[in-house]
């Protein structure tokens, strides 16, 4: 059986975040003889980086979310329609306050109405683990699509 | 190996394969319930009468295990539920 192009993905960016973690220690290591302000700094650089990599590697491609949403059997037909009208609301509310300028001092309450509905939908599909799990690891991705402006 | 062995082990991956979770229409709806906030008492509707209008929109009567019967609609892709 050959590796599909996904599990390559997943190879490569496993492989990169274990190479950063090796060459981080190394970092440190080599700095200990630095003041401690800037063996600081070069810990706080890589951690950035490794979050950087970490947030890349949990970063699914929204189409393929979707797609997947479209097809598990475990929501139904209704239900699916009914997420969708829920996911559209949110965008509708998000346009609003941004009309109305009142985004930014309501952002808390937009993510957790994002976080709500995150929540509901994660809920819904106990059934589906898999998708369940990428829908997490692809909070963030979501939410910034999500925020995007239409036009 | 006895035959009946063997036939099992052969469909054993297709057992686990199979989606023997997938929904039925009475749990889709009323799960579509709950999630507009409305009680249902269980997970599965009964007396499902469905209609559809000329412009594809679908109208879906169900009673709850409350006894409670909603009605669901679609137009759009908007999903609204109320109870008759």
């Amino acid at each position: 059986m050959g590796y599909t192009d996904k599990m390559k993905q997943w190879i490569i960016c496993i492989t990169y975040v274990l190479a950063t973690l090796v060459m981080s220690d190394g970092a440190v290591l080599a700095c200990e003889v630095d003041s401690p302000a800037a063996v600081e700094k070069n810990i706080q650089k890589e951690v950035a980086v490794q979050n950087e990599l970490l947030e890349d590697c949990m970063s699914i491609s929204m189409d393929e979310l979707v797609e997947h949403l479209k097809e598990t059997k475990a929501i139904g037909f209704f239900t699916k329609l009914a997420i969708r009208s829920d996911v559209i609301g949110f965008q509708d509310e998000v346009q609003k306050m941004r009309k109305k300028n009142q985004l930014k001092e309501k952002m808390g309450s937009v993510k957790a109405s994002f976080d709500g509905l995150l929540l509901k939908i994660m809920a819904l599909l106990e059934k589906d683990p898999d998708l369940s799990k990428k829908i997490y690891l692809a909070r963030h991705s979501i939410f910034k699509s999500l925020m995007e402006v239409k036009t | 190996m006895k035959k009946w062995m063997k036939g099992i082990l052969w469909m054993l991956p297709m057992l686990l394969v199979s989606p023997a979770w997938a929904v039925s229409q009475a749990e889709d709806i009323a799960t579509t319930i709950m999630l507009r906030g409305h009680p249902c008492g269980g997970k599965q509707v009964t007396q499902i009468q469905q209609k559809e209008d000329a412009k594809g929109n679908q109208m879906i009567q169900a009673t709850c295990p409350n006894g409670v019967r909603y009605q669901i609609d679609v137009v759009n892709g908007q999903v609204t539920v109320r109870p008759l």
